[in-house]
């Protein structure tokens, strides 16, 4: 048998994609809530500009998710070679794993949607309800990103 | 060392040395996977699908209860 079936149980291409997807989203997030959280001690609610920093963190997490992509590919192909050879990009794991990943997505974005809504229904600031929208998705999607690599890692 | 998260083990590491040296990069090409999948189902941290199970069996022409066994 020869040495490379001994090696450990290296990421996929579509484990990779959720590390990535993690690791800017919270990159993204830190950059916003350490630009938002002193203005929310210093600044009144109603005067605090927050829909550009919002959609700027979510563009910078967007396009700094597709460079660390390219980016990641091009240092695995040359250090293992490239694997798309095989013709195999996502299989039935990654499915499932998907699957299994987007279970309590589904349901955090689900009670934040709920929240917005009661915000909206009781007249709060803007700021609440497009902040609380934001949490919502950025909770959901590292839930599931963490599911998802946990999958990978310990198994299912 | 964590534990295994599933209580199927199988055979398919000897079964592949018994086949003339079969690597994981030759079975996962036969059953339409990546090498980090039969790895993967090699290490007992995944499950394969019935389907996927039974395909791997075919491969080595063995029944399915030789490749896969389910620990009391």
């Amino acid at each position: 048998m020869d040495m490379v079936d001994d090696e450990p149980l290296y990421t996929t291409r579509e484990e990779r994609q959720v590390w990535i997807g993690l690791a800017t989203m919270a990159g993204s997030s830190v950059l916003y809530y350490t630009y938002m959280v002193p203005k929310l001690f210093r600044t009144p609610v109603a005067e605090i500009v927050w829909v550009p920093p919002l959609f700027f963190s979510v563009l910078v997490s967007l396009i700094a998710t597709i460079i660390f992509a390219i980016v990641v590919e091009i240092v695995v192909v040359v250090r293992r070679g490239d694997e798309s050879k095989s013709g195999v990009a996502a299989d039935v794991r990654d499915r499932e794993i998907s699957r299994q990943g987007g279970r309590l997505a589904t349901p955090i974005l689900g009670t934040g949607i709920g929240g917005v809504t009661i915000l909206a229904a009781l007249g709060a600031d803007y700021f609440w309800i497009g902040n609380l929208a934001f949490l919502a998705g950025l909770a959901a999607a590292v839930a599931e990103g963490v599911i998802k690599i946990r999958l990978y890692r310990r198994g299912f | 060392m964590a534990p295994k998260p599933t209580k199927v083990t199988n055979r398919i590491r000897t079964l592949r040395a018994d086949t003339g040296g079969m690597t994981q990069a030759d079975l996962a090409r036969q059953l339409g996977v990546t090498r980090q999948t039969v790895i993967a189902i090699e290490q007992g941290r995944y499950s394969p699908s019935l389907e996927l199970a039974f395909q791997i069996a075919r491969i080595f022409r063995q029944p399915l209860d030789e490749v896969f066994q389910y620990e009391d």
